[in-house]
């Protein structure tokens, strides 16, 4: 298993909590974080571009689940 | 990941080419000091970082510079004017590939003056290349040099872990600083995902800051209260510019902490020297004290004893003299029994009476018989001799046969007092004997004082010779500085604490303001869409915070059980006292605790030290291995010098069981006959070590040089 997924997977079992939150949603913004946190991480990727990169994420994913 | 096979080519004290196969589990290369060991272990390190380790200087890179550094002399000195050399190492690897890495340096010697100068040399090229089979089976070569090293730190052996993986005994310190949290907390961050939780967190923050922010300006042109709103919103932007200066000031500080913590902390083990070295001048006074007491006493008993000696060499002659005496006089006893009855009548000389004898010869007639005889007969001359001895020498008998009688009775006395005479002269040898055994006591005791001397002299000549001469002088300036320090430390926690504080209100204040924002009411009373995204990235960056703590305490505790199972295993061979490694949850510090006083540290000397240490790196490596579902070959020169036989030998079968391969360089398992040191053969098969190799010395037979000799590797078992 990469080192996203086993991480993705460790948050995903601490969302216990979500309330009203939507767990797919969840799901969809916490693997976005993770994938590009670890291409920061791994020096890939700058922390600035991979910010922008989720913030357009963020608005699309916003934007259709309106 | 493991290694199948090594081929050194004129790298460091290995001359041409050398190879050894490995296999998996534990394959042990074991060589007597400066057999070779420690340059193959270079060897290995080379090929992949092109770094070595030489113990004056540390961790040294080798390229176009330092490039000598792993050429063998031999070669560099047989090398002709104008002829290019090269050094080659090349790794077989199996993983979910077969790789080949290959590193090698070609230089051309320039002229024939000296061949340790690199002046003397030219650099011609550094070469590395990864090769390996596609799924096509096509072999790729990666033989760019920074493709290449990109490869092996990305897909074969992360070089953050790398030290630790291929870890050299020397370095252990560095790696393990058991006093300081620090390198602990950095060995966890590299072999765990921890670093990409702080990562991920990092990432919510600056995204939810930036939401925020786009937040307030759409709100801004939709608010009911612009003049509220305005103010509000300064207030927080207020908060925010001052918040990083404080955080960074935060951050600045708590350095600063940790580096008065290590100022403090090697004051104090320069404290604890010169208290062992006043410890140990006091004992070695004490000591002196004793020695002199016993010179004394054993000085007493050398003269007792030279008297006591010629006492007892006197005796022995007195022994043979007196035993040769008593046969004398005894034969002399012996001889006067016999004589007493040994006259030619067979009766005493007195009888018959002279008188008779007299009457017998003028009557010619024998008294005794009744035969008549005739004067001048033979009867009548017997009988007048024996009156002549009779009546003349009669006298002269008496008085011979007195003094013989006197002498019998003497001779009668000594006798009997033979027995006694024996056993005073016996009695004097138990005397001899247990002044000998006192003296050989003492003696005993004297030899153990000088070699008790002799070992705290040369723990006070490294302690001086660590600390200068004035050791003792500089324990009031190392004390001062102690104290300085420690209130410095004292002053440097409040203001982390003030700073904590204050970073803690003006969050509150930030939250607080952020709020009174949200609550006032915006003109289009609509749901911003960076309102519903903050809330879901509130909760995932709380998730986040929760889960790399409780990753942190279940890596720690898993670290914890590793290490001490490991810690079980090896030192089962001796019964003492192990305690339990312990590691504290907020400094990181590593401690052995004693299971009786889960609170207080144990006493722990350096082979404790080091095994704990080597515990806790293996802890490390096996549950990254665990972690990142990858296996690495642990190799490691010298981790076991400070360990006793058997525990050394348990933890190379730690090594055999838990990795899936480890590559083991030591001098332990030798043992020393006919004056040579020669492997222990006994002791590997007791443990059933399969993979083992020796490294020796070739070359020259006597005065050997690094030029003259070379390392030599052939499989034993």
């Amino acid at each position: 298993m990469e080192i996203e997924e086993k991480i993705i997977s460790e948050i995903m079992n601490s969302f216990t909590e979500q309330g009203k939150l939507d767990k797919s949603l969840l799901s969809q913004i916490n693997k976005l974080i993770i994938y590009q946190s670890v291409q920061v991480t791994d020096k890939d990727k700058t922390d600035k571009d991979a910010i922008n990169y989720i913030e357009n994420k963020l608005y699309d994913l916003f934007t259709k689940n309106k | 990941m493991y290694l199948t096979k090594i081929v050194v080519e004129n790298f460091q004290s290995y001359y041409d080419s050398s190879s050894i196969n490995l296999e998996k589990n534990l394959n042990l290369l074991l060589g007597t000091i400066g057999a070779g060991k420690s340059k193959l272990f270079n060897a290995f390190y080379w090929n992949f970082f092109g770094e070595i380790y030489k113990t004056e200087n540390g961790w040294c890179t080798v390229g176009s510079s330092n490039f000598l550094a792993v050429f063998n002399k031999k070669v560099l000195k047989e090398t002709q004017e104008n002829e290019n050399i090269k050094v080659k190492v090349v790794l077989s690897i199996k993983s979910d590939k077969d790789y080949t890495v290959s590193r090698y340096i070609e230089i051309k010697k320039l002229n024939d003056n000296d061949f340790n100068s690199e002046k003397n040399w030219k650099f011609i090229n550094e070469e590395l290349v990864v090769s390996f089979d596609n799924s096509e089976g096509n072999r790729i070569n990666i033989d760019n040099h920074y493709d290449a090293r990109d490869y092996i730190v990305k897909k074969l052996l992360p070089k953050e872990i790398s030290k630790y993986i291929w870890f050299q005994g020397e370095t252990l310190n560095e790696l393990i600083d058991i006093g300081n949290g620090k390198s602990f907390k950095d060995a966890i961050n590299f072999i765990s995902y921890i670093g990409y939780y702080d990562k991920n967190i990092e990432i919510a923050n600056e995204l939810i800051d930036k939401i925020e922010k786009t937040l307030r300006k759409e709100k801004k042109r939709d608010t009911t209260n612009e003049q509220e709103f305005n103010k509000i919103s300064y207030a927080i932007e207020d908060l925010e510019r001052k918040l990083p200066s404080y955080q960074e000031s935060l951050q600045n500080t708590t350095i600063e902490l940790q580096q008065i913590d290590k100022v403090i902390d090697d004051i104090d083990k320069r404290l604890d020297d010169i208290n062992e070295f006043i410890e140990l001048k006091n004992k070695k006074e004490k000591l002196d004290r004793e020695r002199k007491y016993i010179l004394e006493e054993i000085e007493k008993f050398d003269k007792n004893i030279s008297n006591l000696f010629s006492k007892h060499w006197i005796l022995y002659a007195t022994e043979a003299l007196l035993a040769d005496g008593f046969e004398k006089l005894h034969s002399y006893q012996k001889w006067y029994e016999e004589n007493q009855n040994n006259n030619p009548t067979g009766l005493p000389y007195n009888i018959p009476d002279p008188k008779y004898l007299k009457e017998m010869l003028d009557n010619l007639k024998c008294y005794i018989c009744g035969e008549k005889f005739e004067k001048d007969s033979k009867a009548f001359l017997n009988i007048e001799n024996r009156y002549k001895i009779a009546t003349g020498e009669l006298e002269e008998f008496k008085q011979k046969n007195k003094e013989q009688l006197n002498i019998n009775n003497k001779v009668i006395e000594i006798l009997s007092n033979q027995s006694t005479i024996k056993s005073k002269v016996n009695s004097i040898k138990p005397d001899i004997k247990s002044n000998l055994t006192k003296n050989a006591g003492l003696n005993n005791r004297k030899s153990e004082l000088l070699e008790e001397i002799s070992k705290i002299n040369d723990e006070i000549t490294i302690l001086q010779e660590k600390h200068g001469n004035k050791i003792t002088a500089n324990f009031l300036l190392e004390k001062n500085k102690y104290n300085y320090n420690i209130k410095e430390r004292d002053i440097i926690k409040t203001k982390i604490k003030n700073l904590s504080e204050t970073i803690y209100r003006l969050n509150q204040e930030l939250k607080r303001k952020k709020e009174e924002l949200n609550k006032i009411p915006t003109k289009s009373n609509v749901e911003y869409k960076e309102e519903k995204m903050l809330t879901y990235l509130y909760f995932i960056q709380n998730s986040y915070e929760k889960t790399k703590e409780s990753e942190f305490n279940k890596l720690i505790s898993k670290i914890e059980d590793k290490a001490n199972d490991i810690l079980i295993k090896t030192t089962k061979a001796n019964k003492v006292i192990n305690g339990k490694i312990y590691i504290d949850r907020d400094s990181y510090i590593i401690k052995l605790i004693d299971l009786d006083n889960l609170n207080g540290n144990r006493d722990i000397n350096v082979g404790h030290l080091t095994l704990m240490k080597m515990c806790i790196i293996n802890a490390i490596v096996l549950i990254s291995n665990d972690y990142k579902n990858k296996s690495y070959p642990f190799i490691s020169d010298a981790p076991t010098s400070d360990l006793d036989d058997g525990t050394t030998k348990l933890y190379y079968k730690v090594l055999d069981e838990e990795f899936e391969q480890s590559i083991i360089m030591t001098k332990d398992l030798f043992t020393y006959k006919d004056g040579k040191n020669v492997v222990n053969k006994d002791a590997l098969k007791d443990f059933n070590f399969k993979n083992v190799y020796v490294i020796e010395k070739d070359g020259a037979s006597i005065n050997l040089t690094e030029s003259n000799s070379f390392s030599c590797l052939k499989k034993i078992i």
